[in-house]
């Protein structure tokens, strides 16, 4: 009997989907068919079950020249959720690992880049790398790979230059300050930070790229440990900025406990779970309420500015919904995507990978924020501006600053963000934090 | 660092228990602080459950805070098993299968030939309906035993106790021109239907007992369900009977009402439990009514009384939430159990029995403790008559309520071996 079970729940955008790690047990009933148990499946949880037809209607539909699975591809294409996939068995390790956020085995040199004045210029060394132990460090600019020019119309073929396996050597000549360096490069396979702390003004900037999930799901330690890590990292501040702009989501799990982190009490979103239930043989819909763990933290009790923008999407979104009903934090940038559904991951008879959106959440209200987004709080599009207006916001940390940015006591230079703030100050709805109502369900 | 599970504390079987209830029981704050628990008392011999010297695994003090810890809280479903005990609760009861037995219920009645004893029901399957028994054959002689007086339904029960083979000489047909029948069963092993189906004053009545998992040979009590609802479709209203159920196996409860309902909710369970990461967590699951199903959206009438209870008014308020005017409630107020219990192996062996979930009809009704009402209430003698009474009326039937004023006397006296005793069954076939 082929071994089924759910890998993980996963909500991120990066294919568009965040996760929640709860393995359930699959019941041995599913049929050993591709077309059969993947159309079981979808007929139990998917959320829109009822766009399904008969399983008949899917068999021999396929493109011929689709190949063996060419059945379930058209089945999972005739659905309208386009977050719910099939990956044939040659795409599972690639797809899974994308949804996981570890790493897709392909060797690195380590470092994100930009290009200025023409040449480019190491922005971020991930602690660990190839870059990191051959002395590269965050400002160098490249100019040669391998004794060949990437500067000036170069730069493009950097990639291509910098190409290879594990083991593969590049010599590259950098410039840091006025000097030039030479640096042996030996690429290899790493796992890649989610997590990254700059300073701005004396106040962490700390930017959360994906949450990605944890062992045994992945072969990753999970984003929260490198957030708790890197807000440990911080040091005694009283108050950061946390960047979820450009963030696509991913493990629910993490963006739960990373939530959990920050705050003290309170609900941060609830989940509504479709479900088979193996005992009573049925679908079920179940519904959670997410509470913050009693579990203290020493981040709790600080002040946080959030950053957010039409790229921060599902797993963000709950970070944000949660932090929204449960605090004053200041929320500043664009209004978020609008995902608020989430995504089963299951290994088919085949070895394939089944992405079946099966989960809803709705904020602490009961508001369904999918399609609508986290609005923020302190509105600002332009992403330099709203980096700045953050900090400014930090820097006040909380009560304090909000009384004194209303007696115009400190300076903002951005005029109009000031006066947003303050009619959204005043503006504000406050949320009753009633118990729950079960009754909320039957809406 | 911070493991992904909450530290679970050293397995004390007190602390354990305690932990436990805190965190899954559904009124947490009825829980007294847990050292209280440590200095109560030390005499086991007020208890009288267990003496100090059968237990095994724990202590008797140990056992005595066990028993306070767990008398401590207001519901009563909510228990603690010690070791010893442990095995035997364990063997869930999801099955209805008997080792040695004949296969038959007999009924009380006083007959003008002088017999008591009349074999109101013979399952299928079962020896007695190889031997030949029929339903209605009433008893003469048992193993040679005269059976024509008061005292036959003691000997028929010492009989069917202490013999392997039965031998019974029978009169069967009308008492005008009844036949002699000599039968010779040997027990074997029983498999005791749940659902019964008769045609009573030309009212379908399809009587549920209790809801198993294994009850006839290839299946459970849905599948007999499913049955009964086959052969009595076109045969007008039908009467359910779940009088005295005191109800079973939620999956079958569940599939039973999804024969008549589609795509709405059937039951909601707020239930207490464990997520993966080990922190107690409050989930409400809803269960809809699949597609489809034999009998979807037909009049159905209900009869109930204190004894129906549990998954029977999941039955009842599944119905009755969902098709509103077109299932009607005969009887009296239902038992109220709307609570579900999970249970847990302790470190030291035991069982803890925990009150985790609490169950809401469909329009999200809380009838644990009240009971559903009847929208239709008689005395209890009268529950089954009333239901079929209504059940002619809408059948066009003439209403005959004799011979179903004799079926409401039907007390049911034993079930051992197969055997159903009541009085006047055996008229009804």
């Amino acid at each position: 009997m082929t071994k089924l079970r759910l890998i993980t729940l996963c909500a991120f955008l990066g294919l568009l989907s965040a996760c929640s790690n709860t393995t359930k047990p699959i019941p041995d009933e599913i049929p050993d068919d591709e077309l059969s148990a993947t159309f079981t499946r979808l007929s139990r949880i998917y959320l829109h079950a009822d766009e399904l037809g008969s399983e008949n209607t899917y068999r021999g539909q396929g493109d011929s020249a689709g190949g063996i699975y060419a059945d379930v591809v058209h089945m999972y294409s005739s659905l309208t959720d386009r977050f719910t996939r099939y990956y044939i068995p040659e795409h599972y390790q690639s797809a899974l690992a994308m949804y996981m956020g570890s790493s897709d085995g392909n060797a690195i040199v380590g470092i994100y880049y930009q290009i200025v004045d023409d040449t480019l210029q190491a922005m971020r060394i991930i602690p660990g790398s190839p870059a990191a132990l051959a002395g590269m460090h965050k400002g160098d600019k490249i100019l040669t790979v391998n004794g060949e020019n990437v500067t000036g119309t170069g730069a493009d073929s950097y990639s291509t230059k910098a190409s290879g396996g594990t083991g593969t050597q590049l010599e590259m000549t950098i410039l840091r300050n006025s000097e030039i360096l030479t640096l042996i490069i030996i690429k290899a396979v790493i796992g890649i930070p989610t997590v990254w702390l700059d300073s701005i003004d004396g106040i962490p900037v700390i930017q959360v790229d994906f949450f990605a999930s944890r062992a045994p799901y992945s072969s990753t330690t999970g984003t929260e440990y490198e957030f708790k890590h890197i807000l440990a990292q911080a040091g005694d501040f009283k108050s950061a900025v946390i960047d979820l702009r450009g963030n696509p989501g991913g493990s629910v799990e993490e963006c739960l406990q990373m939530t959990d982190d920050l705050l003290d009490t309170g609900v941060i979103v609830y989940q509504i779970e479709h479900n088979y239930d193996t005992l009573l043989q049925r679908t079920v819909i179940d519904t959670t309420q997410p509470l913050v763990v009693t579990a203290n933290s020493p981040f709790e009790k600080r002040h946080y500015v959030f950053l957010e923008d039409a790229g921060s999407a599902s797993c963000s979104e709950i970070m944000l919904a949660g932090i929204q009903r449960n605090t004053d934090w200041p929320i500043v940038g664009a209004t978020s995507y609008g995902k608020g559904i989430a995504q089963g991951l299951y290994a088919s008879p085949a070895g394939g990978l089944e992405v079946i959106t099966s989960i809803e959440f709705r904020d602490g209200n009961w508001n369904n924020y999918h399609h609508i987004g986290i609005v923020p709080s302190v509105p600002e599009a332009d992403p330099d501006s709203a980096l700045a207006i953050a900090v400014r916001l930090a820097k006040q940390a909380g009560v304090v600053q909000i009384a004194l940015a209303r007696a115009g006591t400190i300076q903002i230079s951005d005029h109009a963000a000031l006066a947003r703030i303050n009619a959204h100050l005043e503006n504000r709805p406050t949320y009753p934090m009633g118990t729950w109502d079960f009754r909320h369900l039957r809406q | 660092m911070d493991g992904p599970l909450e530290p679970v504390p050293a397995p004390d079987e007190l602390s354990f228990n305690y932990w436990l209830l805190k965190r899954l029981y559904i009124h947490p704050e009825e829980l007294q602080d847990q050292s209280i628990f440590y200095t109560k008392g030390d005499s086991l011999d007020s208890l009288g459950v267990i003496a100090p010297d059968k237990l095994t695994g724990i202590t008797p003090t140990q056992y005595f805070s066990l028993v306070s810890l767990y008398a401590s809280v207001t519901d009563r479903y909510t228990r603690y098993i010690p070791p010893e005990k442990a095995d035997q609760q364990r063997l869930t009861d999801t099955s209805t299968t008997i080792h040695g037995g004949i296969g038959a219920e007999v009924a009380w009645s006083l007959n003008t030939d002088s017999t008591r004893l009349t074999f109101s029901r013979v399952y299928a399957d079962g020896p007695a309906q190889a031997a030949n028994l029929n339903s209605g054959d009433r008893i003469v002689l048992m193993n040679g035993h005269e059976m024509r007086n008061d005292s036959a339904y003691q000997i028929y029960s010492e009989v069917l106790k202490d013999s392997i083979w039965i031998r019974l000489d029978v009169m069967r047909g009308s008492f005008d021109a009844p036949v002699a029948v000599h039968i010779e069963i040997l027990k074997g092993n029983i498999f005791v239907p749940t659902v019964f189906t008769d045609t009573i004053d030309g009212v379908p009545v399809i009587q549920v007992r209790e809801f198993v998992r294994s009850s006839v040979r290839d299946g459970g009590t849905d599948l007999e369900f499913q049955r009964a609802l086959t052969a009595t479709h076109g045969g007008g209203v039908r009467v359910i009977d779940l009088r005295g159920n005191p109800g079973g196996e939620i999956n079958q409860c569940l599939n039973m009402v999804d024969e008549f309902l589609q795509d709405v909710p059937m039951i909601h369970l707020i239930s207490h439990h464990f997520d993966s990461r080990g922190r107690a967590r409050v989930d409400t699951s809803t269960y809809p009514a699949q597609p489809g199903g034999i009998a979807v959206g037909e009049r159905v009438i209900l009869a109930v009384d204190s004894g129906t209870a549990s998954c029977a008014e999941i039955f009842v308020t599944a119905l009755k939430d969902n098709l509103q005017d077109r299932a009607t409630i005969v009887g009296t107020h239902t038992y109220g159990k709307g609570i579900g219990q999970a249970h847990w192996n302790t470190p030291a062996g035991g069982v803890a029995i925990v009150t985790s979930i609490q169950i809401r009809s469909p329009l999200w009704t809380n009838y644990h403790g009240a009971g559903i009402p009847a929208d239709v209430v008689t005395s209890k003698s009268k529950i089954l008559s009333t239901a079929i009474g209504l059940a002619q009326a809408e059948n066009g039937l003439a209403r005959r309520s004799v011979t179903s004023e004799h079926f409401e006397e039907f007390m049911p006296v034993a079930r051992q071996g197969g055997a159903w005793v009541d009085s006047t069954w055996g008229q009804y076939k």
